[in-house]
């Protein structure tokens, strides 16, 4: 059972949390990592975890970093590695339309996008409708009902899984269950 | 100086042999895909690699390119999307091994949160200022929110945030080979925790013009 001594803004006072005795202001420095991606100095990222589900406050402080990390990486001026490159590109691309490969020898080497898109985009929509119809499923349960060919089923799985829209169940090398991330 | 005419109005310059006009695409658009890359991967370096991939793939097919279908900035976002989850799935994503709640975590209050959607909201949020803002308003936003940091402060987000420097070698940092670091009697601690302080503050400063959900950003949003 745990206890904690919230105030009127939901801060935690001295929480007493499985024998862990930490205030919210204990948790600011391991908030500011997580937002920057520096878990390597966050001592306790379980009772960080367990800290931030139960802290509305603190929930709030993370959004606060992670604005401002998210800010700074829009202002910021590009590496001059990055400024190279598109130097390069513009060069390449001043020596004209011309040479490029002709449409129908560059078949290889790129899918025309707005294809892929539609594809992938119709089999994600596919499998969003048949999870919010059936709930939880096995993956081969889930293709067999979406009646989707290999691709573009875990092209579109992997989609809706970057975007947040799925939890894929199993170990990353061998997913086992699809469900509905809840909003 | 900027191009004026819309994307469309380029590409078809450019593919009727306007050498000159993808240059103005590239101007347009580079920072704007590594502000739209940045949030998913965390890391400066790696969305501009992508962001460059996404520009060298949009040239190459831009043949392939049907105003009619779609526009010119969508047709590119998709393409940096794609290249953006190519580089997700490669990475060992935490997602799908840790999205299982231990039930040992409390349940009361009834507080559903999803870390996942915190940070796409913080995302949006600076997302929406930079769209609605041009680039010479950002960098007042920006400017105003130093503003508000002491000269040492706004030296430690300099090399800590922009020149991505480890706390080592901020402890280390001299301007001025003869003299002193300014934070050379600190420690990595102290260095955190000041930082700590220092987004706070900047954090507390950048909400006023960060967008709500529906309303407007930037800097009107002072005026109101």
């Amino acid at each position: 059972m745990k206890t904690t001594n919230n105030n009127s803004n939901g801060r935690q006072g001295r929480p007493i949390s499985n024998g862990v005795n930490k205030t919210c202001k204990d948790y600011e420095m391991d908030l500011m990592h997580k937002a920057s991606g520096e878990l390597q100095y966050i001592k306790d990222k379980e009772a960080l975890e367990k800290h931030l589900k139960i802290c509305p406050a603190c929930r709030k402080t993370l959004q606060g970093f992670l604005e401002v990390d998210t800010f700074a990486a829009v202002t910021r001026e590009p590496s001059k590695q990055f400024q190279d490159k598109i130097a390069d590109l513009k060069k390449r691309a001043q020596k004209g339309i011309t040479c490029l490969p002709d449409q129908a020898s560059n078949q290889t080497n790129l899918p025309p996008p707005i294809d892929t898109v539609t594809i992938v985009g119709t089999a994600a929509k596919k499998i969003y409708e048949c999870l919010k119809t059936s709930g939880p499923l096995p993956l081969p349960v889930l293709r067999q009902h979406t009646g989707l060919m290999d691709y573009p089923f875990y092209e579109a799985l992997d989609r809706l899984d970057c975007e947040h829209k799925v939890i894929i169940r199993g170990r990353p090398d061998q997913p086992e269950y699809a469900e509905l991330r809840k909003t | 100086m900027p191009d004026n005419r819309t994307d469309e109005q380029l590409v078809g310059a450019y593919i009727k042999g306007d050498e000159n006009a993808f240059s103005g695409i590239l101007d347009r658009y580079q920072k704007r895909l590594i502000a739209f890359i940045y949030p998913w991967v965390r890391n400066y370096q790696t969305a501009e690699d992508i962001a460059i991939e996404a520009l060298e793939d949009a040239w190459k097919n831009i043949r392939r390119f049907d105003s009619q279908k779609s526009s010119f900035k969508r047709w590119l976002f998709l393409i940096a999307n794609q290249r953006k989850i190519d580089k997700l799935r490669k990475q060992d994503r935490e997602i799908k091994t840790t999205t299982l709640i231990p039930e040992e975590v409390p349940t009361t209050g009834d507080i559903v949160i999803d870390m996942q959607e915190i940070e796409t909201s913080s995302e949006n949020r600076v997302l929406g200022l930079v769209e609605a803002n041009n680039e010479a308003e950002i960098n007042e936003i920006k400017a105003k929110c130093l503003a508000v940091l002491s000269d040492d402060d706004r030296l430690l987000y300099q090399l800590k945030i922009e020149r991505e420097l480890s706390y080592k070698e901020i402890l280390d940092y001299r301007p001025d080979p003869t003299q002193a670091g300014p934070f050379e009697k600190s420690n990595e601690d102290a260095l955190m925790k000041r930082l700590s302080r220092l987004k706070k503050t900047l954090a507390k400063e950048l909400s006023k013009y960060l967008p709500d959900w529906k309303g407007q950003a930037g800097l009107k949003s002072e005026e109101d």
